[in-house]
């Protein structure tokens, strides 16, 4: 074959290859740049100026919550369970197996409690593998850049622990708020596997559906051992939509885009009516009757609830994310 | 296939051919017509059997209780225990923890000493002396058992065609599988050609076997007593060993560009080479052909007096998609997860004495000691920097028979969690 024959076989060949995966960690939530990751903008979920994370607004099981989104991934396997090593009362330091810019890192950790020596420094796995340890619950543990918070004071907790040798800043939103698959059946942790997390959606242009995010979440039903979960957009069809009365720019959005949003009877407490801002319910007509609302309201505010529409209205995305639950007053 | 493609050749270039049949017939026929090479002479079998006695410390793998780190063979070097020259680790057991494809063979044997056919190999040449064509094919067999049960392996190892059109020159281009032209350590790939047993730290990059083409060429400078030689491959795979990139198939549809410059000199008793190697190209352990992988690398073999000191050099690079993109993984020994950004720096020196000590049975005993250093990085991984002091004998016997025992003594250093993995190892190699 001549070299230039040979030339134009290699420049037919496909130079993009398959598609790519993503992996957003929190530090991708601020950088200068705006930017949207799997239908979140990171403007909306972290604020670059005060170095915290947004709150996010959500309901569960019928209660109202919120949560906050610390990765994001897309097109991505399910995560693995990586080792955390907590060196207990006499050293009080911790130790992250891997880093953020690994191709495997997560936030989902296992505990490992190491009884570690007095006078001595712990600041990497081969200094703690050998020491008696014992098994720990789960925890959930975001890296994050230096002095990164959450909004609400007290929705999680602030920490500094090893990874490799350096220092890192991390956020602890609590333990056991993650369930783990047993790897091939054996006695380690594996992955995580996702719970469905709905986002009210409208269908787009393209065909593909827009999420709401104005609308809260509908969070998985048991939210607190299911930090990890997939993004199921549910498209709108006869519900309607609960906005404040004096909130006209929302509506006026909501109508826009097909979606209902009558306005609410002026009797019904202020307060209350920002309590539901964006709740979903199956017929807007209770949205009228100020006496029995919200009571008379049939809301879609439950994992079951949105469940029990048709399949055909629920479109599981490739995003999966970790949406740490948190109460809310 | 072969077979038609060496018939076309025969037919394209009847010359030589012709010329023999015009000589008889000169002859009349009745005269001295020297005896015409045959098929069966032109086809030659050869090959060895090496048979193994190995026994590894600890439960044979490199994988430290209480490192939970996933991937598991990230974080330490899973290829240190190797009991052969197939570089075939006691074990390759990760305790239950998730591997992503940087694993090598295992033989299953743990901590458990036991005697291995490491491998019984067969080559197939087939060189007609009327044409500049030659076939090559190395089948080989590794009868394992792990606990899966049955694991025995037939592997065709290399099968090529080469030709020299040029008889006046050192000219080939091969095409097929065949051995790798990264560096040097490649020539001592087979256990019968090996002083000694196990390979280097670095072998896994270097001494693979692809498919694709190859070209060589050597010029000769008698003046200068020396030589030069130029070795380029294009292979679907490059140079590593096939548990880290499949080589029977290309997955980004580009081939891979590898090649040795080498300098070799030839005194009567002085022999020395040197080389530069480089590699450049799509990582085959992906079809992500965004991914690259790229190495350099030096190497040098100087012999004297009955000693001779080599040792080679490699700096390689896996590139992986930066920032927030990830790309699926495929190896050799099946699906991966994800691609990892990875480098390595590492080497050998190895020494060896030839004992100046050859009777009519013994016709070889030969000392030797090898150094090795590897630092490798996963990204988000902490370093994984070893060690290993290797020594060794080699007797040979009837100029068939090899006889060899070794000691690895790997050392894990920096974040390496410390692991007893040291490695005895012996090899009787009949050659046929």
């Amino acid at each position: 074959m001549r070299p230039t024959a040979l030339l134009f076989l290699l420049a037919a060949c496909s130079l993009d290859g398959p598609p790519r995966g993503f992996a957003w960690p929190t530090a991708s939530f601020f950088r200068s740049e705006p930017a949207t990751f799997g239908g979140f903008t990171t403007s909306s979920i972290a604020n670059n100026t005060t170095k915290e994370l947004v709150l996010q607004p959500a309901w569960g099981s019928g209660q109202r919550l919120g949560y906050y989104v610390t990765e994001i991934w897309q097109n991505h396997p399910d995560l693995w369970v990586q080792p955390v090593y907590l060196l207990g009362a006499v050293q009080n330091e911790t130790i992250f197996g891997v880093d953020t810019e690994s191709t495997f890192y997560s936030p989902f950790w296992r505990a490992w409690v190491v009884t570690a020596q007095a006078g001595k420094t712990y600041d990497r796995v081969s200094a703690v593998n050998e020491l008696p340890m014992w098994r720990g619950p789960m925890v959930v543990c975001p890296i994050v850049p230096s002095g990164v918070t959450t909004d609400r004071a007290g929705a999680a907790s602030r920490g500094v622990a090893f990874v490799n040798g350096a220092r890192v800043d991390y956020l602890s939103f609590g333990t056991d708020r993650q369930i783990a698959e047993p790897f091939e059946g054996g006695d380690l942790d594996g992955v995580v596997l996702p719970a469905d997390f709905h986002l009210f959606a409208t269908r787009g242009a393209d065909g593909g559906t827009e999420p709401l995010r104005e609308l809260p979440a509908v969070l998985p039903d048991d939210p607190w051992h299911h930090a990890y979960v997939r993004r199921v957009d549910v498209l709108l069809g006869a519900e309607a939509v609960f906005v404040p009365l004096g909130d006209t720019v929302l509506r006026a959005k909501l109508t826009a885009l097909g979606v209902q949003a009558p306005e609410p009877s002026n009797l019904i407490d202020a307060s209350l009516a920002e309590q539901h801002r964006g709740h979903v319910a199956a017929d807007g007509a209770c949205f009228a009757d100020a006496a029995g609302f919200p009571s008379t309201c049939q809301w879609l505010d439950s994992e079951g609830s949105v469940k029990q529409l048709a399949d055909n209205r629920r479109v599981a995305t490739d995003v999966t994310l970790t949406a740490n639950p948190v109460t809310v007053p | 296939m072969t077979g038609l493609m060496v018939l076309a050749l025969l037919a394209a270039d009847p010359a030589p051919a012709q010329a023999v049949d015009d000589e008889a017939s000169e002859n009349g026929g009745e005269g001295y017509t020297p005896p015409q090479p045959t098929v069966l002479q032109a086809l030659r079998f050869t090959g060895y059997v090496d048979v193994g006695f190995a026994a590894a410390q600890g439960n044979g793998s490199s994988f430290a209780p209480n490192d939970f780190r996933i991937p598991a063979d990230y974080g330490v070097d899973p290829f240190a225990p190797a009991v052969n020259s197939r570089g075939e680790v006691a074990s390759n057991d990760s305790g239950g923890r998730f591997v992503n494809g940087f694993m090598p063979r295992s033989v299953g044997a743990g901590g458990n000493p036991t005697f291995l056919i490491n491998t019984a190999s067969v080559d197939a040449r087939f060189a007609p002396t009327q044409v500049p064509v030659m076939v090559f094919m190395r089948m080989q067999f590794m009868p394992r058992f792990s606990s899966a049960g049955n694991q025995t392996r037939v592997l065709l190892q290399q099968a090529f065609g080469k030709v020299n059109p040029f008889s006046n020159a050192e000219f080939s281009l091969s095409v097929g599988k065949f051995d790798s032209v990264f560096g040097i350590e490649y020539l001592d790939n087979e256990a019968n050609i090996r002083t000694g047993i196990t390979p280097s730290l670095i072998a896994r990059y270097t001494t693979g076997h692809s498919i694709g083409a190859k070209l060589f060429y050597r010029i000769q400078l008698p003046a200068l007593w020396s030589a030069i030689s130029l070795n380029v491959a294009g292979t679907n795979s490059g140079t590593r060993i096939e548990e880290l990139a499949g080589p029977d198939l290309s997955l980004t549809g580009v081939p891979v560009g590898s090649g040795r410059l080498g300098y070799e000199l030839n005194l009567k008793a002085v022999q020395a080479k040197l080389g530069f190697s480089g590699l450049i190209g799509p990582r085959n352990d992906t079809r992500d052909v965004r991914s690259k992988q790229w190495a350099y690398g030096a190497d040098a073999r100087i012999t004297a007096f009955g000693l001779t000191v080599s040792g080679e050099l490699i700096h390689l690079v896996d590139e992986a998609p930066e920032g927030a993109q990830r790309a699926l993984k495929q190896t050799g020994l099946g699906l991966g997860e994800l691609i990892t950004a990875f480098q390595v720096s590492g080497g050998y020196v190895q020494l060896q004495y030839a004992v100046p000590l050859t009777t009519d049975w013994l016709t070889g005993l030969a000392l030797y000691g090898r150094y090795d250093r590897r630092n490798a990085t996963f990204r988000g991984f902490s370093t994984v920097e070893t060690e290993r002091f290797t020594a060794g004998l080699r007797i040979e016997l009837f100029a068939m028979l090899a006889i060899k025992a070794e000691g690895l003594f790997n050392r894990e250093l920096g974040s390496v969690p410390t692991v007893p993995n040291d490695v005895f190892t012996s090899s009787v190699v009949f050659t046929w």
